[in-house]
């Protein structure tokens, strides 16, 4: 239950999105490409990795703690990345801060909140990662599946259909199954780069 | 989501709780609504516990053209038309189907663990096998996801067609490398060569003529038309050897050995080791009930590390047919992927359609189509559901809808009193009236006015909107009162009645207006759902057909003159859900 009013308490913030200049805390990787139609604010600052992809309509929110993405990333249409809620782990220092390793795919609709999430995860559409969570490393959240508040994911976990949980073992065991997927999202990357216009002037402060 | 009250259904006549019409009414003379004398006995009771089984929404009932009668699943049969894979919607003949099983036999197949169709995959082989192999693809089936591949069982491809054919040779070279491992004696006897076994077995069985000793001479399978019918339900056999089997009734035995298909308990893995590796894996890699019924290959899987790909499962097409006369009421396109329909005689189309809402005399003049639950796109925009008040009076207003050409001639009958344990008054001011003719689809929208009583001349949307809402212009005429005797409004091919309903009581120790006749258990207090108000209406449905001279009448068979006008009676009974009495 507590979930779900948080979870319309974001939706109603999103529609009238708060667009404070973040500009002065950003830090945008000069090859990141952020679409002009993208969201970026809060004031707690944004840092974006080299070649990361941001799409048009994605939101990116750091009015609650600072949010970092890491290279080679792609967050889709309508995504948002950044914690509603102003607590840490441990209630401590890191207030509502979100980092997203490398090479992690946000598909549209998602939500993201965590407090990390590992590399190379694949978080589906719509799906949702609550406040708080840690994911490991090449985790997979299922399209409309939901990660709780403060849930611990290990590294390869797949979490699909009602809630179900399982251990990707060809990932775990095999390089090559998992270089072929980091070598897919870079390809995925390389098309949207030419498909889509850079607007990251307006945050950069140029 | 709640139900939303009020809503109707419509009990089918197959079921012996919808007893004949209460008084026989003369088909040919024209009958005054005092004629019909209801019969506690044998009003339709919805609180009776079998009446779930006889209501139905209009929507899900057919209509049998041929019998004059309501269709509920109950009668009517299911046919085979055709079947097909879901994956590739290529159809398999039946001939296939009773040969290589109903799964599709092309490159489709399931994910043993999420369901979901696996994805024909393409991985270059690099690195591991250093440089000799490295222009060499293989191809793996992948799950788009739960990212579950084949290389979970260690499964790959060198071609990416004919997966079905490659899975099963890999299969067995598995499964034979895995029994020359195990002891000789602890042989598991795999469930397709079990199967594969025990069909031989039987055919054996059933072309011998000369049968040995039956040792299980009490065993269900014993006699030979038993297990034919068995065996062609699962597979099918020559026609000949059924008809031998059937000629010469001998007794026939089991199968005896694995040879035949006897498939015993093995200990090859024992009991500890599958539980030690219970407790090492856990709960998530153990398979669940639905996993191993996923495909015969993973019947012995206990672990999900054990499962292989599910070939895909085949849909059938299907048509209905009457129980009675064996027409069809529906029979879809033989055609994959088509959504259309040959033949789909549906009840709506066919017989008046009953409607009621609450009777509000002072009408929000222009709101009156979203107060329609239907008109609602979200849950918490629905009204929260108003409870009746016992003993208060309430006015309904009761919409009479006809779907045919022919102008219908309707008298509804409803008990004075409803059955059940709560005893509601009930009285419909005007029984008997008429209900025009349907026409094209928008006809009675454009020409709404030209039937009805008020002539407001805005016509356009709101016209066809009260049109299609049932709700005819009620502003108009807020000061009117409804009259015993009187239709409340009416349009091309609707009417609509006044209704008034007292709720009775709901609290333990009612005293009955009525004694019922079927008092069961009356000590307890209301039982589940006994204080929804629920109102049976028999409705008698009468109209003229015109039968041109010369037009094929088909197999109907009438005594009247071939130039007279059939005359059409159709009777069935309606259940009004009102809503809940407050208690
Ligand atoms: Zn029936
Ligand atoms: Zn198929
Ligand atoms: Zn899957
Ligand atoms: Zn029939």
């Amino acid at each position: 239950m507590a979930t779900k009013s948080k979870r319309r308490l974001s939706n109603t913030t999103t529609t009238a999105p708060n667009l404070s200049a973040p500009s002065a805390n950003c830090k945008l990787h000069s090859t990141a490409i952020i679409a002009d139609k993208a969201q970026l604010t809060g004031a707690h600052g944004i840092e974006i990795g080299e070649g990361t992809f941001v799409h048009p309509y994605a939101r990116i929110d750091a009015e609650f703690g600072r949010v970092v993405i890491g290279r080679g990333c792609i967050v889709s249409e309508k995504a948002v990345v950044g914690s509603r809620v102003s607590r840490g782990v441990d209630g401590g220092e890191d207030e509502g801060v979100v980092v997203i390793g490398d090479g992690v795919g946000i598909e549209a609709g998602a939500s993201v909140a965590a407090i990390r999430v590992g590399e190379h995860c694949m978080i589906e559409v719509n799906a949702r990662v609550g406040a708080g969570a840690v994911l490991g490393r090449w985790c997979r959240v299922g399209a409309c599946c939901v990660v709780a508040e403060g849930e611990v994911l290990e590294d390869f976990t797949v979490v699909f259909g009602d809630g179900r949980r399982r251990i990707d073992a060809v990932a775990k065991g095999r390089e090559d199954v998992r270089d072929a997927r980091a070598k897919a999202r870079e390809m995925e990357i390389e098309v949207l780069r030419t498909l889509v216009a850079d607007g990251s002037m307006r945050w950069r402060g140029g | 989501m709640a139900i939303q009250y009020p809503f109707t259904s419509y009990a089918c006549p197959c079921s012996d709780l919808t007893s004949p019409p209460p008084s026989t009414v003369n088909r040919r003379t024209s009958f005054h609504p005092s004629a019909i004398q209801l019969d506690e006995d044998q009003t339709f009771n919805p609180h009776s516990p079998r009446a779930n089984h006889a209501l139905y929404p209009l929507d899900h009932l057919l209509y049998c053209d041929e019998c004059d009668a309501l269709r509920c699943p109950r009668c009517w049969t299911e046919e085979v038309l055709y079947w097909y894979c879901p994956m590739c919607l290529f159809e398999v003949p039946s001939s296939a189907v009773k040969g290589d099983g109903n799964r599709c036999s092309r490159s489709c197949y399931t994910c043993p663990s999420c369901t979901s169709q696996l994805a024909v995959t393409q991985i270059t082989g690099r690195k591991e096998d250093g440089d000799a192999t490295a222009d060499r693809d293989t191809y793996i089936l992948q799950c788009p996801y739960c990212d579950w591949s084949s290389l979970e069982i260690d499964l790959q491809f060198d071609r990416p067609t004919k997966i079905t054919e490659q899975i099963s040779r890999l299969r067995k070279a598995r499964t034979t490398a895995e029994q020359e491992k195990a002891a000789p004696d602890a042989k598991p006897l795999l469930h397709e060569d079990a199967f594969a076994n025990l069909t031989t077995f039987y055919k054996e069985q059933l072309s011998d003529t000369t049968d040995p000793q039956n040792p299980y001479s009490n065993s269900p399978y014993s006699s030979p038309a038993n297990l034919a019918r068995i065996m062609s339900l699962y597979g099918g056999l020559p026609y000949n050897a059924l008809k031998k089997s059937k000629e010469k009734p001998q007794p026939m035995r089991e199968a005896l050995q694995p040879s035949e298909g006897l498939r015993t308990y093995t200990d090859a893995d024992s009991d500890a080791n599958i539980i030690q590796q219970m407790q090492t894996l856990g709960w998530d890699r153990t398979t669940s009930a639905h996993q191993r019924n996923s495909a015969p290959t993973n019947d012995d899987a206990r672990f999900t590390d054990q499962l292989w790909p599910a070939a895909a499962p085949l849909c059938t097409r299907r048509g209905k047919r009457c129980k009675a006369c064996r027409q069809f009421l529906t029979r879809p396109e033989g055609k994959v992927g088509s959504m259309k329909y040959r033949i789909r005689l549906l009840a709506v189309n066919h017989i008046p359609r009953l409607s009621i809402r609450p009777f509000l005399p002072q009408q929000q003049t222009t709101g009156a189509p979203t107060t329609n639950p239907a008109f609602h796109l979200r849950a918490e925009e629905l009204p929260t559901p108003e409870l009746l008040q016992p003993y208060q009076t309430k006015q309904y207003i009761l919409t009479v809808r006809n779907p045919l050409f022919e102008s219908v001639h309707i008298s509804l009958a409803t008990p004075a009193t409803t059955p059940g344990k709560v005893a509601s008054r009930v009285t419909i001011l005007c029984p008997t009236f008429t209900v025009g003719p349907a026409g094209e689809l928008w006809d009675d929208a454009l020409a709404s006015t030209s039937n009805s009583s008020t002539t407001s001349g805005d016509g356009g949307r709101s016209a066809a909107m009260a049109s299609l809402t049932g709700s005819m212009a009620e502003s108009s005429m807020a000061d009117r009162q409804p009259e015993a005797g009187k239709i409340w409004t009416k349009t091309r091919n609707s009417t609509s009645v006044v209704m008034e309903i007292v709720p009775g009581s709901v609290g333990v120790g009612t005293t009955r207006i009525v004694s019922g006749a079927e008092e069961h258990d009356d000590t307890g207090g209301a039982g589940e759902d006994e204080d929804v108000l629920e109102v049976p209406v028999y409705v008698r449905a009468e109209w003229e057909v015109e039968v041109k001279l010369g037009e094929s009448t088909g197999k109907r068979k009438f005594d009247a003159d071939p130039g007279a006008p059939l005359r059409k009676e159709l009777g069935y009974w309606v259940v009004l859900s009102v809503g809940r009495i407050a208690s």
